[in-house]
């Protein structure tokens, strides 16, 4: 049975940059049904960190319907956005965007602040196995540390959806595998309907669906019966 | 260097908000510097200038009678270049429904150079046939709306005398008209001054062939002092009843205070604001450089030198102190001009003279440039610093830190971390949350001065009007009364009390230090003419010895129970030897006081008085009783404390003008640096807002990170700029008192709680700006990339 939680219909993104414009989503369609490991695969420039910013409420859509969990929010407005964010939507960034000022556990339980049905902080921590390092500022942390402290943050306001740019593209190759590993877990344990975009295809293969996106285009969808573990992929 | 000048105009273009900030404080700066001292040459030229045309005298010599005469001996004196001689009187004058006061002053019959001269602005100059001419000042003809011709009939000694108006003059003399010193500011319908021929002088005051006033011009060089005492030791026999020279001079002396206090205002204001204009500065440029360091190593890598990176970013500091010179002159000369015009609505000085000083921007750009390129070189000296290969090189990431109250453990665990995060970023950035309540420290300390002001003098009306002089009528006589010959004053109806004062001149010495002051006798338990100590409480006169002003001690330095000499000026009186036995605190005026009783101890005159105050029933009945006193002979004056009062208010509106430009500077300085710091704390932490964004924080939430921040600064300089302004104010009212006024700086707990609460306004108003800036942080393109 089809229960698909987000449904993008017509997506059209055009960009002023100066005097220029851009369309990086050119009419892209696609669906993720509930619970499942995707990625988003192209290029740069392809338009799949437009896809996630839309689908994600960070930016509106020129024209289309975005439908998530049954609601379209092409027609949001910035304030609603603001809320669906804060309400569905967990981020992983390339870079983790964490709080300077703040520690590891402070990270997290900012967002349980303004979080309507949050996860416990040290729990979290626990399943990404940083509770010892609890205290200790991002700058005290490496890399791949201060993208676990990330995924942690954007788990623990209970999503429905989490959302990953490039997630391991600023980590080394074993530490981006334990990165992907974490992020499999969480999909897996917590049924948390997860998308990564990357640019690298060796990825695509631990995906339950991959949807490849080139010149603002959903070029294809593919289904993996038989998902690779991440610890077996190789790039 | 072209293309790193347009460098330069982009990014000013682009930190355009932070660049008008600082230009407008230091363009207010400049444009204070230049207008206020602009205005202090302008008085200062018109005044000496206005001093010398009309031989505006060295020393005043007063008397109760001496022969005309005696002015051909005074001109003998080696160092006395002119002398001339006159008769001084005051007297009542029922006017447009007013009681006031004249003074009469007479010039000779025929016209003839005197000291003190009168400039005519109207009409002309006495003429051969009638005697009762009078030329009147100017300012008191427009209040009563008099014209040529008018005849005026001021009570001369119980009998209305008929004066016929034909000219208005002015005096050197008069450029602040006042009666006495015990007055704070001028009221032109209840005193002015008649000039009359020395003739009809001597007549209607009875001193035939008689003086009762000197005024001397001095030889250049002549030490006014040492003159002033070979004076009075070579008219001895004459009976001088007071002698003073310019300093003491009531008109010389207020405008002096008035320029004086211009002078410092000149100075210290445009200094604060060049001090917060620099402290600005070397917050943006510090952050300028730091943001830039990738630009400047591709300079550097290009071949730049040190020097040539350092001149383009002094350049900035160079571009806003030239622009703001440029700005501050052109509004300095306007402000120059209208500030004139308006202290001179109180002096009605001659302002031909009236002239823009370009030499004035010398200065000003001289300490605009020396505060911004300070600021400028200790922020920028970073660029030295800067290694090409690393610049380039991305930032290392933000060091977060255990800050010092993270120690006090039950005041952070209940911190929610929203103030975590404010606690640790002012922390992390402590010189800049230092500069920045410095700036907020000078505002606030500017604030309250301007809003104590207010306080101050209703301390002083407060004081002087319902502790010490609490009467409603004050009556002065022009000649000495036995203190029973007053019984019909206390008949008048309407009064229910009345008590007799002495007033009179006497030097008071100790040991080799000495001063002419006033003496007032007063009845043994005064209820309306009263003494107040230091802490404002009114005490008993003793029955022996005499109370001095705490001022007059402070200079003599004599202590409680000090023996001193007093020696009245009157004619032929010796010094004679009395205990101290209070100290009494004055604002207004500088009197010595005694009890009536002792009058004959200490003057040998038995008892006399020449002065009475009044209580009435109520103020309903004041016109009347004044009306009655006026027609009685012998009084010279009436005054009632809601004249004096009346007069006061008028001149609040001035004052107040004066407390809203402080305000608003303070809005400036206030403004200015919050918001040009909280921009660039909202710039460097954009990533991290975004975030915030990104997580789904709201525009209020976000905003709470910045703005409590900003109110946590400013409420740090509230903290030390109350208690600083306090201080301040408290210097600069010692720096304003003089022997006729003490200006005690007073400010009550509204005054505080309105410069806190005006203080948190202007950061409020900072805020409202900056949050459109922190609206238009954008999610994605923040977030795409590394820094």
């Amino acid at each position: 049975m089809k229960d698909a939680i987000v449904s993008v219909k017509d997506m059209v993104k055009e960009y002023t940059m100066g005097e220029v414009k851009v369309r990086a989503a050119d009419g892209m369609n696609f669906e993720v049904e509930r619970g499942e490991f995707v990625v988003v695969l192209g290029p740069s420039g392809s338009g799949k960190s437009t896809l996630l910013n839309i689908v994600g409420g960070m930016d509106k859509a020129t024209s289309g319907e975005i439908w998530v969990d049954g609601k379209n929010i092409a027609g949001y407005s910035v304030k609603d956005l603001t809320l669906y964010r804060r309400k569905n939507i967990g981020f992983v960034f390339q870079f983790y965007n964490l709080l300077p000022n703040l520690t590891a556990v402070e990270n997290i339980e900012l967002v349980t602040g303004v979080s309507e049905n949050p996860l416990k902080p040290e729990e979290i921590l626990q399943e990404v196995g940083l509770l010892d390092r609890k205290n200790n500022f991002p700058s005290q942390l490496s890399g791949g540390e201060q993208q676990r402290v990330a995924i942690a943050r954007a788990v623990v306001k209970n999503p429905q959806l989490l959302l990953c740019d490039e997630p391991t593209g600023a980590l080394d190759y074993k530490t981006g595998k334990l990165v992907l590993k974490l992020l499999r877990d969480i999909n897996r344990n917590m049924k948390k309907t997860t998308m990564v975009i990357t640019h690298n295809a060796a990825i695509a293969s631990m995906a339950d669906r991959v949807i490849k996106v080139k010149s603002g285009l959903v070029e294809s969808v593919s289904l993996n019966s038989n998902p690779e573990s991440p610890e077996r992929i190789e790039w | 260097m072209g293309i790193l000048f347009k460098k330069l105009v982009r990014d000013l273009r682009e930190a355009r908000g932070q660049f008008i900030s600082l230009l407008i404080v230091v363009t207010i700066g400049v444009m204070f510097y230049s207008g206020v001292n602009a205005t202090f040459r302008n008085l200062s030229n018109a005044s000496q200038k206005y001093y010398e045309e009309y031989r505006f005298g060295d020393i005043w010599v007063n008397f109760y009678k001496v022969p005309e005469s005696l002015i051909g001996k005074i001109e003998s004196i080696p160092f006395v270049k002119m002398a001339s001689g006159r008769i001084v009187m005051d007297a009542g004058i029922n006017i447009s429904e007013e009681n006031a006061t004249v003074r009469f002053i007479t010039l000779p019959d025929v016209r003839e150079n005197v000291v003190n001269d009168i400039v005519i602005k109207s009409g002309r100059y006495f003429s051969r046939d009638e005697i009762n001419q009078c030329l009147v000042e100017e300012e008191f003809f427009k209040a009563h709306q008099l014209e040529l011709g008018d005849i005026i009939q001021p009570v001369i000694n119980g009998n209305e005398v008929k004066i016929k108006v034909i000219g208005t003059v002015k005096s050197p003399e008069f450029v602040y008209t006042l009666k006495d010193g015990s007055e704070l500011m001028p009221d032109s319908k209840k005193f002015g001054i008649l000039y009359i021929k020395n003739s009809f002088g001597q007549e209607i005051f009875g001193l035939k062939g008689s003086i009762n006033s000197a005024s001397l011009l001095l030889r250049s060089g002549t030490d006014p002092e040492t003159a002033k005492t070979e004076i009075e030791r070579y008219l001895k026999s004459y009976g001088i009843t007071g002698i003073i020279d310019r300093e003491e001079q009531i008109s010389h002396r207020m405008l002096t205070a008035e320029m004086d206090g211009l002078k410092s205002m000149g100075s210290a204001f445009p200094m604060v604001f060049f001090m917060v204009a620099a402290v600005i500065i070397y917050i943006m440029m510090g952050r300028m450089v730091e943001n830039q360091r990738v630009q400047i190593g591709i300079l550097k890598a290009q071949g730049f030198t040190n020097l040539q990176v350092l001149c383009h970013y002094l350049s900035y500091s160079v571009f806003i102190a030239v622009t703001g010179n440029i700005l501050g002159a052109v509004a300095g000369r306007y402000l120059g001009m209208g500030f004139t015009k308006l202290e001179n609505m109180y002096f009605h000085l001659p302002l031909d003279g009236m002239r823009i000083y370009p030499d004035l921007v010398i200065p000003a750009s001289a300490m605009t440039l020396v505060f911004c390129l300070l600021a400028g070189y200790n922020a920028c000296k970073a660029v030295f610093k800067i290694m090409p290969s690393e610049a380039m090189k991305p930032k290392s990431p933000e060091i977060g830190k255990k800050i010092l109250v993270e120690h006090v453990k039950i005041i952070w665990r209940n911190l929610d971390n929203a103030w975590k995060m404010i606690f640790r970023n002012v922390f992390r950035h402590k010189r800049r949350a230092f500069l920045t309540s410095t700036g907020i420290i000078f505002s606030t300390a500017l604030l309250l001065i301007a809003l104590s002001m207010k306080d101050s003098i209703d301390f002083i009306i407060e004081q002087q009007y319902s502790n010490i002089q609490d009467y409603d009528i004050k009556v002065n006589f022009s000649i000495f009364l036995n203190p029973e010959e007053l019984s019909s004053i206390k008949n008048i109806p309407g009064v229910v009390k009345m008590e007799p004062l002495l007033e009179t001149g006497v030097e008071i010495q100790n040991g080799w230090r000495k001063k002419k002051t006033s003496l007032t006798a007063i009845v043994k338990e005064p209820e309306m003419y009263r003494i107040v100590n230091k802490s404002g409480e009114i005490v008993a006169l003793p029955d022996r010895g005499i109370v001095l002003p705490d001022k007059l001690a402070d200079q003599l330095e004599i202590n409680l129970n000090d023996r001193v000499y007093i020696k009245p000026l009157l004619p032929g009186k010796e010094k004679i030897q009395v205990p101290v036995k209070g100290i009494a605190k004055q604002y207004i005026g500088m009197s010595a006081f005694i009890p009536l009783d002792e009058v004959n101890a200490i003057i040998g005159e038995g008892a006399i008085v020449n002065s009475a105050v009044l209580r009435l029933k109520d103020s309903g009945y004041e016109e009347e009783v004044k009306k009655v006193l006026k027609d009685m002979s012998a009084v010279s004056s009436v005054q009632s404390k809601a004249d004096s009062l009346d007069a006061l208010t008028q001149n609040m509106a001035a004052m107040a003008s004066s407390i809203g430009v402080m305000i608003f500077l303070s809005a400036v300085l206030s403004v200015a640096i919050v918001y040009n710091t909280a921009t660039i704390n909202i710039f460097e932490r954009q990533r991290e807002l975004a975030t915030l964004k990104v997580l789904g924080f709201k525009d209020n939430e976000i905003k709470k990170l910045v703005f409590n921040e900003n109110y946590m600064i400013t409420g740090l300089g509230l903290i030390l700029g109350l208690p600083f302004g306090n201080w301040l104010g408290k210097v600069m009212m010692t720096t304003f008192t003089t022997d006729f006024y003490s200006f005690p700086f007073v400010t009550k707990p509204l005054t505080f709680l309105l410069s806190i609460i005006l203080t948190i306004f202007f950061t409020v108003m900072a805020n409202v700006i900056l949050m459109r800036k922190i609206k238009s942080i954008s999610i994605v393109e923040v977030l795409k990339s590394r820094e």
